[in-house]
């Protein structure tokens, strides 16, 4: 995986990880609106980055794919790390 | 990673309580041929998998178990709601109720629980291929027999879809099996082990 997009699918990780902590902490205060706001600025800005992770480098979950072939299947899958041989 | 979505791969609404089909369709959650076991083997044995179309068909396969085994608990759970402890004692669900109220949990309808002994993970493309193709079938034989003792049509559609799950997944398994044998020497498939040998 290239050093450009290891870095915006570290920035996607990050702000998922923060979206998916906010859901545990709505999921038992469902009555928070400062957290309910906080969720929807995080949610908003994950859409993003999300949009421009999967038009450039591909598919996070097989309904992504916009390419013209099936990418949804190409390496590297997420186990595998850059010593792993595409073929 | 994953990610949960709030509804049902295949509608289940059942009207009519029923305890004793609960307890057997109980072991296509946690039986020898059921989901959890299913979803298990795929999702373990795709890490060593060499091929791109077989990780993809483990992974995609695999996910789908996950969402039959809520399917096969809502099954469970609308069958086991409002019971009194006559109907409990008279249908046989006694014995399950005892351990585990109307919890759903991964048991066979023997009571045996959830076991990881009941697939493997072997490390080997073909070996681990067949096995998948003969947990289809297996779990395929399964819903059969629940469809030769069930008679309500409300248990009966969401276990006919499930069956022909099986059906499809062996299809696509029968795939996999061909992309694996595509990628070794057509004279000899056991060579090598392309998932250990270099």
């Amino acid at each position: 995986m290239k050093s450009g997009q290891a870095k915006l699918l570290r920035k996607l990780m990050d702000v998922d990880f923060v979206i998916h902590e906010t859901v545990l902490y709505l999921d038992g205060h469902p009555g928070n609106q400062r957290a309910l706001e906080f969720y929807k600025k995080a949610a908003a800005e994950q859409k993003e980055i999300y949009n421009q992770y999967v038009t450039q480098y591909g598919p996070i979950v097989a309904e992504d794919v916009r390419q013209n072939s099936w990418t949804w299947i190409d390496f590297p899958w997420p186990w595998q790390n850059d010593k792993e041989v595409d073929n | 990673m994953w990610e949960y979505e709030k509804k049902l791969q295949y509608p289940v609404n059942i009207k009519r309580p029923n305890p004793a089909m609960a307890k057997l369709i109980m072991t296509q959650y946690g039986g020898p041929d059921g989901e959890a076991g299913a979803a298990m083997r795929y999702l373990s044995q795709r890490y060593t998998m060499p091929y791109k179309e077989v990780i993809g068909i483990l992974t995609d396969i695999g996910t789908e178990e996950l969402a039959h085994q809520e399917i096969v608990s809502t099954i469970v759970y609308q069958l086991t709601r409002n019971l009194s402890p006559e109907e409990i004692m008279a249908s046989g669900f006694d014995t399950y109720f005892v351990d585990h109220t109307v919890g759903i949990y991964p048991v066979a309808a023997s009571g045996v629980p959830f076991s990881a002994c009941a697939f493997q993970s072997k490390g080997d493309a073909i070996t681990d291929i067949f096995e998948d193709m003969a947990a289809e079938q297996k779990a395929r034989t399964t819903y059969d027999n629940i469809l030769r003792l069930a008679d309500d049509p409300d248990v009966i559609d969401p276990i006919r879809f499930l069956r022909q799950r099986e059906v499809t997944h062996f299809q696509r398994f029968g795939d996999g099996l061909r992309v694996i044998q595509d990628n070794l020497n057509s004279r000899n498939f056991y060579g090598y082990n392309p998932e250990y040998d270099p």
